[in-house]
């Protein structure tokens, strides 16, 4: 359940990382962000897997535990990769759109 | 690229890495998958068994099978219990008769039943294969054989046939060898039959009480001596090439990592459908997204037979006793064998004493119990964590003694005292690469990676052939050079798993029996992979590889199917019934099978782009899209 | 480096020009030079390392595999054969002098 728990938070985190990558960003949000907030994203995302980490890390032991979030990084990551080329609508790619627009407006730059 | 010319890091790197990863990538390719596969060593041994599948849990089953082992071995000196669990659904039962010297450290003991390929209680394989009891055999018992063969030569006292040589000095001391070794030698001197080292093992179904014969079989235990002894060469002999393709990975995973030049900024990026694009980036992405488990497993690999490839470290601080090195490296201690008082004297309630235990360690559980003397005023019950805590100390599980006729804790679980800091990264690293330590989401987190790992080697393979498309066009035919890494990109990715699954095939369709089945297994094996290079040869490229990965994801798919009809339990009992083992198997079998389907379909339907114009195009058009 | 001014140099510069020459004595070099230089430097560290004497050779250990791959590496990167021989002689030079000088003198 812990192993659950942690898992979510370092896919949310990576997917937070994504969002503070241009290329990435434009497949998710369909443009890239702001200077700022992007940086704020890349923030949040390695918060969000130093948290999953010391979750781990406490669930676990010092060793087992990093073994064990090492395992689940790979495994968040390959899942994420997956789903940016196949699906990234259920990464909440809408979700997404609809925030920044909210928040910039019509948007930061012009959506294809 | 020439070396005469002047020429980037990255360049010489790439050369590196291109051709330290092909030269020996095909039997890179069949120790990363039969080694991922081992990862499920029990498991698969126990699906290969489908008469140990009935057995169900039961409350009662360790009364059952303390008076199991009170009537087949009433006088023996030591009753060894492994309880089933995660990874196996039987009691593992054996025991030492008073004679027998015991000889054996405790930790290695402790491994030996904890983490016996047969122990998690997959306990009482029938005398295996003859030259391969590989099921007796653990690490510590490699890790002794493999130092004692370091022996300088001139030792070599000529009594040991097969591995006289290599054994050296430890020769013709039988008195001193470990209950371990000698398991080991009766094994790998083929015919041995058995090669019990604790005395007989019997499994034992917990819901009935009765001894369950399971048929023989190679098991889990054949994949798991090929990763790193191949098979039918001698041992030395294998473990250097094992080892030698070892070192190749690590050169070409530290040059891989060179050239990557964006490792962050790729970490993400997979473009499917864009030919030569999108096979590097799935070579990437299953190389970055997993890089600290191949590094870890491929360091700790070659940490695991340093002792063949390295051997001068020994040799020099140790005056060439490799023994004496090996015992300091182990740790052994002696077990401090009570005595028999001669006073009989009724054992103590195993219940309590093993929910005391479980309070100890909720989250490792116990693993195995050994009673001492048993029957005798001086019992002793000493109850081992089916786990270990900490990679530092080797992931050593901890012990809890209680005195065996009043019950009372003798021996609290005591902390290991923290290693070295040099001597808990070897022992994180073995640790991690045998990862006995791992509880079931662990255990598939390491089968997940090990399965990206050999994507990773195979799709650098088949990188290899794609990338030379364009010297292929321009020369207007196929070079020699290039069609034999094509045929050997068949045969020893597609090839190996078609073997792989005929080998679980043959492995229910040979009647149970049939005496030597497992040899017939094994041959099945080899003879699939074998007939898996004229196959290649004689058909076009895709057409080889479409046939191959067809069948074998056709025959992987069917598993389960084998599995019901072959008498085990099937997917929905073993869902239902909670055996997670069989249907881990039956699972994962579905993946990859219908992965394999995948893969072979998209190579069919696949449509080859010429390496000219477009696709350099689109690539270009994409990477200024991208970085616009 | 040795560019082709002196007469004595000439074997080297053809060796530098000729590609199989050049590739298959790099290759020669990576797989047993880089190997024997690991080799030396565990059992130089195994016996020097200030730590016990089972963690130094573990340690030599580990190190004698990075050793090895650091001699790959420099190997293949160098930009003659000369230099890259030289890579690895001169260490393999400098620890068969140091194992030499050992006072208990190895048992290998």
């Amino acid at each position: 359940m812990m192993a659950l728990a942690s898992f979510v938070l370092l896919f949310i985190g990576l997917e937070a990382l994504c969002l503070g990558m241009d290329r990435h960003a434009r497949q998710l949000a369909g443009s890239t962000l702001p200077g700022p907030l992007a940086r704020c994203a890349r923030v949040l995302g390695c918060m969000a897997l130093l948290g999953s980490a010391m979750l781990e890390i406490a669930q676990r032991g010092l060793s087992i535990g990093l073994t064990a979030w090492f395992g689940l990084l790979t495994l968040a990551a390959m899942t994420l990769v997956l789903a940016l080329s196949y699906r990234p609508a259920w990464l909440g790619a809408r979700l997404i759109r609809a925030l920044l627009g909210r928040a910039f407006g019509s948007g930061p730059s012009a959506r294809p | 690229m020439r070396f005469d010319q002047a020429r980037g890091l990255r360049k010489s790197m790439s050369w590196l890495h291109t051709w330290a990863g092909l030269v020996l990538g095909w039997l890179l390719f069949a120790i990363f998958l039969t080694g991922t596969l081992s990862y499920f060593r029990n498991e698969i041994t126990l699906w290969m068994q489908p008469e140990l599948h009935s057995a169900r849990p039961d409350e009662k089953g360790l009364d059952r099978a303390l008076s199991l082992l009170g009537r087949v071995a009433p006088g023996a000196a030591q009753w060894q219990i492994a309880l089933p669990g995660e990874r196996s659904p039987v009691f593992g039962l054996n025991w030492r008769e008073a004679g027998e010297t015991e000889g054996r450290g405790r930790p290695s003991m402790v491994e030996d039943d904890g983490d016996g390929p047969s122990s998690g209680g997959l306990g009482a394989q029938p005398p295996g294969p003859p030259g391969r009891r590989a099921g007796r055999e653990n690490r510590g018992a490699d890790e002794g054989a493999q130092w004692r063969r370091q022996g300088p030569p001139e030792a070599s006292s000529g009594l040991e046939a097969r591995e006289g040589r290599s054994r050296g000095r430890s020769g013709g001391r039988g008195a001193e060898r470990s209950g371990e070794e000698r398991g080991r030698e009766r094994g790998g001197r083929g015919g041995g039959g058995g090669g019990e080292h604790g005395g007989p093992r019997l499994s034992m179904n917990p819901a009935t009480g009765g001894m369950i014969a399971p048929r023989e079989t190679a098991g889990g235990d054949f994949l798991y001596r090929f990763h790193f002894e191949l098979y039918g060469m001698d041992r030395a002999l294998a473990r250097w090439i094992v080892g030698i393709a070892t070192l190749f990975m690590f050169v070409a995973m530290v040059s891989g990592i060179i050239i990557h030049r964006n490792i962050f900024k790729d970490f993400f990026t997979f473009r499917p459908g864009k030919g030569k694009r999108s096979w590097l980036d799935a070579h990437n992405a299953t190389s970055v997204l997993a890089l600290p488990f191949h590094l870890m497993i491929t360091f700790s690999g070659l940490l695991l037979l340093a002792n063949q490839i390295m051997p001068w470290a020994a040799h020099y601080a140790y005056g060439g006793s490799v023994r004496a090195m090996m015992g300091e490296m182990k740790n052994m201690h002696a077990e401090s064998a009570s005595p028999r008082s001669g006073e009989s004297a009724p054992l103590a309630a195993l219940a309590p004493l093993l929910e005391a235990a479980r309070r100890q360690w909720p989250q490792e559980g116990v693993g195995a119990i050994t009673i001492s003397n048993p029957g005798d005023a001086n019992a002793r019950i000493e109850f081992r964590q089916a786990r270990g805590v900490s990679l530092a100390t080797r992931a050593y599980p901890q012990s809890m003694v209680f005195d065996g006729r009043n019950g009372q804790l003798l021996e609290a679980p005591r902390a290991a005292e923290a290693p070295g800091s040099v001597r808990a990264i070897w022992s994180g690293f073995n640790a991690l690469h045998l990862g006995r330590f791992a509880s079931p989401l662990l255990r598939w987190m390491f089968f997940g990676s090990g399965i990206l790992g050999c994507v990773m080697v195979a799709s650098g393979l088949v990188m290899w052939v794609i990338a030379r498309q364009r010297d292929r066009e321009r020369a207007g035919h196929t070079p020699f050079g290039h069609r034999l890494v094509e045929v050997l990109n068949v045969a020893g990715v597609a090839g190996l798993l078609l073997a792989t699954v005929c080998y679980f095939w043959a492995s229910r369709l040979i009647p149970a029996d049939i005496i030597g089945r497992s040899r017939l297994e094994i041959a099945c094996f080899f003879i699939v992979w074998l007939l898996a290079l004229p196959h290649a040869a004689l058909r076009t490229h895709r057409e080889a590889w479409v046939e191959q990965l067809g069948l074998a994801g056709l025959l992987t798919l069917l598993l389960p199917l084998l599995n019901a009809l072959g008498g085990g339990a099937w997917l929905p009992l073993s869902l239902v019934s909670g055996q997670w083992q069989v249907a881990g198997f039956d699972v994962a079998a579905l993946g990859i099978g219908a992965l394999l389907i995948l893969a072979a379909w998209r190579t069919h339907t696949h449509v080859p782009r010429s390496s000219t114009t477009t696709q350099v195009g689109t690539a270009g058009t994409q990477l200024q899209m991208e970085e616009a | 480096m040795t560019s082709g001014t002196a007469p004595a140099s000439r074997l080297p510069a053809l060796i530098e020009r000729t590609a199989w020459l050049n590739t298959g004595l790099r290759v020669l070099l990576a797989i047993f030079g880089a190997y024997g230089v690991a080799l030396q430097a565990t059992a130089l560290l195994s016996v020097t390392l200030p730590l016990s004497r089972i963690e130094a050779t573990m340690a030599a250990i580990m190190l004698g595999f990075i050793v090895q791959t650091l001699g790959v590496i420099w190997v293949i990167a160098a930009r003659t054969v000369a230099r890259a021989a030289l890579g690895i002689i001169l260490p393999a030079v400098v620890l068969g002098a140091l194992l030499q000088c050992l006072p208990s003198g190895g048992a290998a």
